[in-house]
């Protein structure tokens, strides 16, 4: 019934190129039914802090029925809520109050692959090899197909192939041997995914985030990565989106190279955002190495994505800071200078938060966020970042991020009223990253608090649409440890310069085509000497970073 | 002789029996309130929680500064959790009593009788107690400002003294409710406010009867002052 | 209703409401106007009035013509009797109406006149609306010759923050009259503040600056004096206050991402010869709104630190120390103190009709300043004074916009 169907929350079909989004997993973010896990019902109590803080968009990690062996990824039923975390009757309650405060709110899709508990799967292992219901997943006989194709999971998995004794055959998994991948060249298991995606666009949901679409398709003497099949599918996804209701997004993940990752936009037909993977570990590089090369180096790589595109850009989220795409040499320089503990390290990457990884030097935070407020792109805020939260590198896997939200300094960090020892993973009881000395309540009442700066931040970059969607151009200041760089749009021209050392910097910015023209910093307002043809000339303190417009003089 | 005995016996086992047997159905009927108790206590609190959800209750109130008037501890418990425990502990109390009632044993049940009269009082005490303070506060701003502008020159005694009648009202209401006093509270009340309006009238009458005359005739000659003819928009 | 939609260049809004004597002559001074200014345009009459019981319709019926005229309905308020605002009732029902016929009919020019204004000249045709239909104006706002007290809110909140804001010097942006043109009408339409609060007393000030925010040319008529034009009960002058700023602050939030970014203001033309004005004697009571400011500061200093910095405050006693015959209140402070109130409003640090109120005695302090700098002083040095306080709210702007963007909690 085309009269039942809701629009999309946002008026503006380009919602997602302004958007702050906020990652937040159910399961830690609040727990009302005091069972020690998270749910929707405590997810709308805390909407009105969510509104507070200025995020605009939320990227809900998956809360479908699944037996939970990869953290919700893998799926027993796709158009359901997992009983943890409440019923459809919360989630669709949860949906209107988030609407109602203008929060857009993602999902996730997880296309590749299935749990193996899924019905689906559960029907194809009984079914005769050949049948419809079999041809549902990828089946071989022997473990010598698509050998080219890497592991993912290095630390976990010996092959992408697995024996199912019930089949008598090989099924393939690019993940968890748990996660049997789908069969795309089946249209059949192409038509189910579409009814899924009508399923909750019919709620009223905003977006989806595409889990994993490089592995789409798979095919003989290639990676099965990236191939042209998948983007088929991915084109046929798109359309079967626009064609039904425009104003929703799909986020593709696609940990490629920002080359591979561009064809993923193909000519705006196919995501309308997918993550910028290589920028993280070089804002990460380049704050360590205090020299901004490795930062402008991969800006400048990143090709050109149609207009109706956009960058999603992060510094941390609920996976490992993953060092996939960097070099050899890159990658051994990150483990020396970021987890000299070798706990921290995780398949190829380092699972700690954005404090810990910073550490907890709350000026090197400030610059970072500042980075990815001002880069390219629509930003992704991992929850608990905003206060600063730590992690617990004792819990298995990447468990040591997705510890419970710390609302309070009482028990369970407010996360919960429950008994602690029931709860889905430990809270933080360090002395430095504790409930006790980091939480919600604690950094509300304080105004020099790092939330307090978040809101004031984001509330600034929500002023501007030039950071969503102006060009950028890098300066090239002699002094390698000041990254500079100028972002447009309109009318409205920002610089913005930042001070990658942790001692005082000089810099002088060749601003030759912005003569005439007066800096004012952004955040105090303040009126800087306006510029003329001799080469601008700023003092940066440790870790400083400056935005100014740059504004036409009073007449 | 074992007849006897055997009548004795008899007799005490059907005393006891009859006395189990008139007893039972009321342990029975107990039993069942309670299970009915606390089934209609969480029914009470599920559909309480929802309908506050759905009215945004904490939104609400944290607009109208409930939470931070009366000192909520904050976060922890969200005014709407709070109201939520105080109807469901109310719920589950009545019915324990209801069910000490059906068992019949006297003390209890009168006991129960006149806590279930009293328990509607004091929660209308409680509640009147609330309301009265959020408002004493606001109101007492409210004249304090209004007051003000219409320059009054004891601007802050009239709002002091709007604050503790509003107060004041309000614990007599609450101990009213709990028929704590009744008559002494009456006549203290009576005492007070004649008092007041006596002082005023004969303070009136007799010291500033030039001055009151004065002012009305300025207000009957010259209805509007001066300077609110002037249009400020 | 005739709805000879096609080829109808001009709409003349009339908002009345019982107002069966003034009418018939606002009629006659406006058709002569056309006659006389627009003599070539089709013109449509469009009344939207608010359930006159003494015959109104009847008479703007009689003078108009059934063809040239269009009746809408509008003023919901009067039909439930609701206590007036001090504006007209249903106010924005009615220029919401008039502008809305005016999109349909798709007239080229709108002007929007009170059926009660007995100043209405045949001239007010050729300042409104030839702008708008010959010179391409989109917004045309009344210039009013006011004396020192009249229009005291407006001289020093409305236009000073106005023009400090959004760049755009109108004296009067407020006012009740205006001319727009058929392409500013439909950008009206699109807003989203016809439902809002304030919107009774606020939506002409809203309706100026929608048109200063967009991209739209704007200029002013002189008007010589306006008569007054009372409706409903007289308001006290709280809230009068609480109404006019309040809708001012009210819009700052919709435009927030206009006026961060003006920076100056722009002089904008003026459409007939400014007269002169008799000098004339301060009307206010000065020792009276001085001891109201005095008696604010003493009682309610309280609840002025949630929202004054201590400097302020501190400025503000001193003033209070002050002899009547030095007592000036600086501009720089006063635009301060309207800024931070803005904030303090935009912030929600107490109940907003508790914040707008304890303006007024502040105020008054502004006000018996004010008066007392300009006794006896010509138009023109109203004007130059004036200025001085525009300037200085736009120099302090600066503070607005840096507390805007990063709140201080000062309790």
């Amino acid at each position: 019934m085309p009269d039942m169907r809701r629009t999309g929350s946002a008026h503006d079909p380009l919602w997602y190129k302004d958007a702050i989004i906020y990652e937040l997993p159910v399961k830690s973010f609040c727990d009302a039914n005091a069972d020690g896990i998270g749910d929707f019902q405590g997810l709308h109590q805390k909407l009105d802090y969510l509104q507070s803080l200025g995020v605009t968009c939320l990227w809900l990690l998956p809360f479908f029925p699944s037996p939970l062996k990869d953290d919700g990824y893998d799926i027993a039923d796709y158009v359901n809520v997992h009983p943890s975390y409440g019923t459809m009757e919360d989630f669709k309650t949860f949906l209107q109050a988030a609407h109602e405060r203008g929060l857009q709110v993602v999902v996730e899709l997880v296309l590749n692959h299935t749990s193996d508990q899924h019905p689906w799967f559960q029907r194809a292992r009984s079914a005769p090899a050949g049948s419809p219901e079999r041809d549902y997943y990828v089946w071989s006989n022997t473990k010598q197909r698509y050998e080219q194709s890497r592991v993912i999971f290095v630390d976990a998995e010996p092959s992408n192939w697995t024996w199912d004794p019930v089949a008598e055959a090989y099924y393939w998994h690019r993940f968890f041997h748990h996660q049997p991948d789908l069969n795309y060249d089946n249209p059949a298991v192409v038509r189910e995914m579409l009814a899924v995606l009508d399923f909750w666009i019919d709620l009223g949901v905003d977006g989806f985030r595409l889990d994993a679409v490089p592995y789409l398709v798979e095919r003989d003497q290639s990676s099965c990565e990236n191939l042209p099949e998948t983007h088929a599918i991915i084109k046929a996804i798109r359309r079967h989106i626009d064609e039904r209701t425009p104003g929703r997004m799909l986020l593709g993940e696609a940990n490629q190279l920002p080359a591979d990752v561009r064809s993923y936009f193909g000519d705006g037909d196919e995501c309308h955002m997918a993550y910028h993977f290589p920028l993280m570990p070089r804002i990460f590089m380049g704050l360590h190495l205090e020299d901004r090369q490795p930062i402008a180096d991969v800006m400048e790589r990143t090709p050109s994505i149609p207009d109706s595109c956009q960058w999603a850009l992060f510094l941390r989220n609920h996976d490992e800071l993953t060092l996939e795409m960097v070099t050899d040499i890159e990658r051994d320089y990150m483990y020396l200078a970021y987890s000299m503990d070798p706990q921290a390290r995780l398949n190829i990457g380092i699972r700690r938060r954005l404090a810990p990884l910073l550490g907890n030097d709350r000026r090197r935070i400030e610059l970072l966020i500042g980075l990815l407020f001002s880069f390219p792109g629509t930003p992704i805020v991992y929850y608990g970042d905003e206060i600063g939260m730590g992690d617990n590198l004792y819990l298995g896997d990447r468990n040591g991020v997705r510890t419970p939200m710390q609302w309070t300094g009482d028990r369970n960090a407010g996360f919960s009223r429950c008994n602690p020892a029931r709860l889905y993973s430990p809270v933080i009881m360090d002395a430095v990253y504790g409930y006790d000395a980091v939480s919600v309540e604690a950094q509300d009442s304080d105004t020099a608090s790092l939330l307090y700066w978040m809101r004031n931040m984001i509330r600034l970059r929500q002023l501007f649409k030039v950071f969503g969607r102006g060009t950028m151009e890098f300066l090239s200041p002699s002094n390698r440890k000041v990254l500079a760089y100028v972002r447009r749009y309109r009318d409205d021209t920002i610089l913005c310069v930042a001070n990658l050392s942790r001692a005082v910097q000089p810099a002088e910015l060749d601003l030759g085509a912005f003569v005439g023209l007066v800096p004012v910093e952004m955040l105090g307002y303040t009126e800087f000497p306006a510029i003329g043809t001799l080469p601008y000339f700023l003092t940066l303190g440790p870790y400083a970073f400056y935005w100014f417009e740059l504004q036409r003089p009073r007449s | 002789m074992w007849a006897e005995i055997d009548q004795i016996l008899r007799q005490a086992t059907r005393q006891i029996a009859d006395h189990v047997a008139s007893f039972l159905p009321g342990v029975l009927v107990a039993l069942v309130l309670i299970l009915a108790t606390v089934v209609a206590a969480a029914l009470v609190r599920a559909l309480l929680g929802r309908a506050l959800r759905g009215l945004e209750f904490d939104r609400h109130a944290d607009h109208l500064g409930l939470a931070v008037l009366l000192g909520w501890p904050s976060s922890t418990t969200s005014p709407s959790q709070t109201l939520t425990r105080v109807v469901y502990w109310t719920v589950v109390v009545l019915g324990l009593l209801l069910s000490l009632t059906a068992l019949n044993a006297t003390i209890p049940s009168r006991f129960a009788l006149s806590v279930f009269q009293y328990l509607p009082n004091l929660l209308a005490a409680l509640m009147i107690l609330v309301v009265g303070a959020i408002a004493a506060r606001f109101l007492s701003r409210s004249v304090l400002i209004g007051a003000v502008n219409m320059q009054i020159r004891s601007a802050r005694l009239l709002s002091l003294a709007v604050r503790w009648l509003v107060l004041l009202i309000a614990v007599a209401m609450a101990l009213d409710h709990l028929s704590i006093g009744r008559n002494v509270l009456l006549l203290a009340f009576g005492i007070l406010f004649g008092g007041i309006v006596l002082a005023a009238a004969l303070a009136v009458g007799l010291g500033a009867r030039d001055a009151v005359s004065r002012a009305l005739e300025r207000q009957l000659q010259e209805p509007p002052r001066g300077d609110d003819e002037v249009n400020h928009v | 209703m005739p709805d000879g939609g096609a080829g109808v260049d001009v709409i003349v809004g009339l908002t009345s409401h019982n107002d069966v004597g003034t009418v018939g002559a606002v009629v006659r001074a406006l058709q002569d106007g056309l006659a006389r200014y627009a003599a070539s345009s089709a013109v449509r009459f469009v009344l939207a009035d608010a359930g006159s019981t003494d015959g109104t319709r009847e008479a703007v019926r009689e003078a108009v013509g059934p063809s040239a005229l269009v009746e809408v309905e509008s003023g919901r308020g009067a039909e439930l009797g609701e206590p007036p605002y001090h504006g007209q009732h249903g106010r924005e029902a009615a220029l919401r109406a008039i502008i809305e016929t005016t999109h349909r009919l798709g007239a080229r020019a709108c002007t929007v006149i009170d059926a009660r204004l007995q100043s209405v000249e045949p001239e007010w045709i050729d300042r409104l609306l030839v702008p708008v239909l010959a010179d391409g104006f989109d917004y045309v706002s009344p210039y009013y010759a006011r004396p020192v007290a009249e229009g005291a809110i407006t001289k020093g909140i409305v236009y000073p923050m106005f023009r400090a804001l959004y760049g755009v010097r109108l004296r009067q942006p407020a006012a009740g009259e205006f001319g727009c043109s058929g392409r500013l009408a439909a950008h009206y339409l699109e807003q989203d503040f016809w439902d809002a609060e304030f919107a009774p007393v606020g939506i002409d000030l809203w309706l100026a600056v929608a048109a200063a925010c967009g991209e739209f040319r704007s200029c002013e008529a002189v008007l010589g004096t306006r008569g007054a034009v009372s409706r409903g009960a007289p308001t006290d002058l709280s809230t009068t206050l609480k109404q006019v700023v309040g809708s001012l602050f009210a819009d700052l939030e919709r435009r927030v991402d206009v006026w961060q970014r003006v920076r100056g203001s722009r002089a904008i033309p003026i459409r007939g010869a400014v007269g002169g004005m008799d000098p004339q004697a301060p009307t206010g009571n000065v020792d009276g709104l001085m001891e109201s400011f005095r008696l604010g500061y003493r009682e309610l200093r309280e609840i002025w630190t949630w929202v004054l910095p201590p400097r302020s405050i501190v400025e503000l006693r001193t003033l209070t120390e002050t002899a009547a015959e030095r007592f000036r209140f600086d501009d720089r402070l006063w635009a301060g103190i309207v800024y931070d109130f803005a904030v303090g409003y935009s912030l929600r640090v107490m109940p907003r009709d508790h914040l707008l109120r304890s303006l007024t005695p502040l105020y008054s302090g502004w006000l018996a300043s004010f008066v007392l700098q300009m006794e006896g002083a010509s138009l023109q040095g109203i004007e130059e004074r004036v200025e001085r306080v525009c300037l200085a709210f736009e120099s302090e702007k600066r503070h607005l916009i840096s507390r805007w963007r990063w709140p201080e909690r000062l309790r």
